[in-house]
């Protein structure tokens, strides 16, 4: 069972036990988003709904199959709990249990959380709850504690890999998206396929720019980055290629651009790429709450310049 | 509208709100006619063009049809074409109010048949072209504006002149017809405590005006509390990106013109700018970038004493 599962033994071993009903307790699987979460469970919902209800299942409407997620940037409301809650005392439609999801349970509100937590303590005996979260500590204390607590590991570059030839034939742009997915196949994936290197190479221009202390450029680009949360992320792979370049090129990520950063290293320098790697630590460990991020790029990159 | 025959056509453009407002006044007042008014935001150039076709029903010598927010009506040819089959006997009048700083194809093509009249908003260095203003409407008033006076009342409201007629009515209730406004009373008369912007804060502490800068904290501390201080910081957030911006152009030897262009500004601001930008070195205003950043963390945080918090930046911005 669970053969489609792959890379996330954890994950294979618990939702085994759920099918196997010796655990009805919630699940709480914690783990980066594109880790296979969310498929996994639905191939433990295939295991247990019969064969002609997974089309159902897989077109979004099987009514024994609920999802609740987060939109992007915001929480989820206690109305939609509610509602989640209010679905756990009718039996299952089709199938011989109701598999109740919750996509993003870190950013449940606290009312929404009160909401949840009688139902988390004693489901029903035909309601399976699984809860998703990219970050255990941003889970409220309350809700983690009734639930088991289900690693899901990065997936391997050889994994990713194979699964970006499926749809790219360059070898060297879907190695450079498995190395930037860092164990995500989700964010691999809208690497190669959303043309989010663009947004990498623009972060090359404002390197570059950090390197001839040009503060006008520097500045005038950030202005133009549409997705600054994934800019942040490249500009922190670019200056690791840097440090790693010359002592472990083989774990370069951008290795399509080995030359531009070999002179980006030489005119940067070192002290200067570490003063940056480190405003972008502090910059990371802020973007959790509305900070205005075009500003404080600004200043890791003013920084820089010196 | 004197006792010259009045036009057809009358337009009235700018953004002196005062003066508009005083042309309309006029307007609807008219003698001895028949007196339409129409807001421009919920009429169609076809409802003016019936307006101005209604004839009044007793003996007034004519129609006037006043058309406030006149900017809003798009004009495209057919109250052209009405108002050229009109007589130039004034049997119809058009006032046309229009509250921008542009007149619209349409308008200036209608305006070509009567009258343009323009009351645009004076700018900062036409200081004398406002005290001229000042003292004609202090005479309208039937009053004279001492020297120090207007002094006074350019350092309280700047360019805006119609703060500053509405300080010019206040004196007129407490001085006697032909007597001096003075320095004292227009001191007395003008609010206390001018109106407070995060801005104020922020080009304060970068004018290296400590003690203003604190003043406008305190003062928008007491009128919001905590809320105040997030808009404070996010306006020393977008000035000091300015300023270092300017300063690093400064630094590679830019012309006024070309950091004007670079930053699409007019150079006259820049200029201004720039005055307050070379009291600042760019180590200090890298700096400053990193403590705002921090600062700007804590106030949308949780931390304790977020109003000495900015305080605290405001002085060293200030310092």
């Amino acid at each position: 069972m669970l053969e489609a599962i792959l890379e996330q033994p954890e994950g294979v071993y618990y939702l085994n036990k759920v099918i196997d009903g010796v655990f009805s307790l919630p699940l709480l699987l914690v783990g980066e988003e594109g880790t296979g979460r969310r498929s996994s469970i639905i191939e433990a919902a295939k295991v247990v709904f019969d064969v002609d209800q997974h089309a159902a299942l897989e077109g979004s409407h099987h009514p024994d199959f609920r999802l609740v997620e987060a939109e992007p940037n915001k929480e989820i409301k206690v109305e939609a709990i509610r509602e989640l809650v209010e679905e756990t005392q009718a039996l299952p439609s089709w199938a011989a249990w109701k598999f109740l999801v919750i996509d993003g349970a870190e950013r449940l509100t606290a009312a929404s959380a009160n909401a949840l937590l009688k139902a988390l303590e004693e489901p029903p005996e035909k309601v399976r709850f699984f809860l998703l979260a990219e970050q255990i500590d941003s889970v409220i204390p309350t809700i983690r504690s009734r639930c088991a607590v289900v690693p899901y590991r990065r997936l391997s570059e050889e994994f990713i890999l194979s699964k970006l030839r499926e749809y790219s034939q360059d070898e060297t742009k879907s190695l450079v998206c498995a190395r930037m997915g860092e164990g995500s196949l989700g964010r691999a994936l809208r690497c190669l396929v959303s043309g989010q290197l663009t947004t990498r190479d623009e972060m090359l221009g404002v390197l570059g720019a950090v390197s001839r202390k040009d503060l006008f450029a520097a500045f005038s680009a950030v202005n133009e980055l549409t997705d600054l949360p994934q800019a942040i992320r490249f500009l922190g792979q670019l200056l690791r290629d840097l440090v790693v370049l010359n002592v472990a090129s083989a774990r370069v990520i951008n290795v399509d651009v080995v030359e531009t950063l070999a002179k980006l290293k030489t005119q940067l320098g070192s002290a200067r790429t570490h003063s940056l790697l480190d405003s972008l630590r502090t910059l990371r460990g802020r973007m959790h709450g509305s900070i205005n991020l075009a500003f404080h790029l600004k200043a890791a990159l003013a920084a820089a310049c010196g | 509208m004197g006792n010259k025959a009045p036009r057809i056509v009358n337009i009235f453009y700018g953004e002196e709100r005062y003066l508009l407002d005083r042309e309309l006044t006029r307007a609807l007042r008219w003698p001895e006619r028949f007196v339409t008014c129409l807001n421009g935001e919920s009429c169609s150039e076809n409802t003016v063009i019936s307006s101005l076709g209604d004839r009044p029903m007793f003996d007034e010598r004519g129609v006037v049809v006043v058309l406030d927010n006149a900017d809003s009506v798009k004009v495209d040819g057919a109250l052209a074409s009405y108002l050229d089959t009109l007589e130039a006997d004034g049997t119809a009048i058009l006032v046309a109010i229009c509250r921008t700083g542009r007149l619209s194809k349409g308008w200036s093509q209608l305006g070509q048949k009567g009258r343009v009249v323009e009351h645009q908003r004076f700018k900062p260095w036409e200081r004398e072209k406002i005290r001229e203003r000042m003292v004609k409407e202090a005479m309208l008033l039937g009053l004279t504006l001492a020297d120090g006076a207007f002094d006074v009342l350019f350092r309280v409201h700047g360019e805006q002149t119609d703060c500053m007629v509405n300080e010019l009515r206040k004196a007129a209730f407490l001085v006697a017809k032909g007597e001096q406004i003075t320095a004292g009373l227009v001191l007395s008369l003008c609010a206390r405590r001018v109106a407070v912007a995060p801005w104020d804060v922020s080009e304060a502490a970068f004018a290296k005006d400590v003690k203003r800068a604190m003043q406008a904290v305190s003062a928008l501390y007491q009128d919001n509390g905590e809320e105040s201080l997030v808009p404070v910081v996010a306006s020393m957030i977008k000035q000091l990106e300015q300023t270092v911006v300017m300063r690093s152009l400064l630094d590679r030897k830019q012309s006024t013109e070309a950091i004007a262009a670079a930053l699409g500004l007019h150079p006259y601001r820049v200029q201004k700018e720039l005055t307050m930008v070379q009291k600042h070195t760019t180590v200090q205003l890298i700096n400053q970038m990193k403590n705002l950043c921090e600062l700007e963390a804590q106030v949308k945080g949780a931390a304790p004493s977020k109003r000495t918090l900015v305080e605290l930046a405001v002085l060293s911005l200030a310092a």
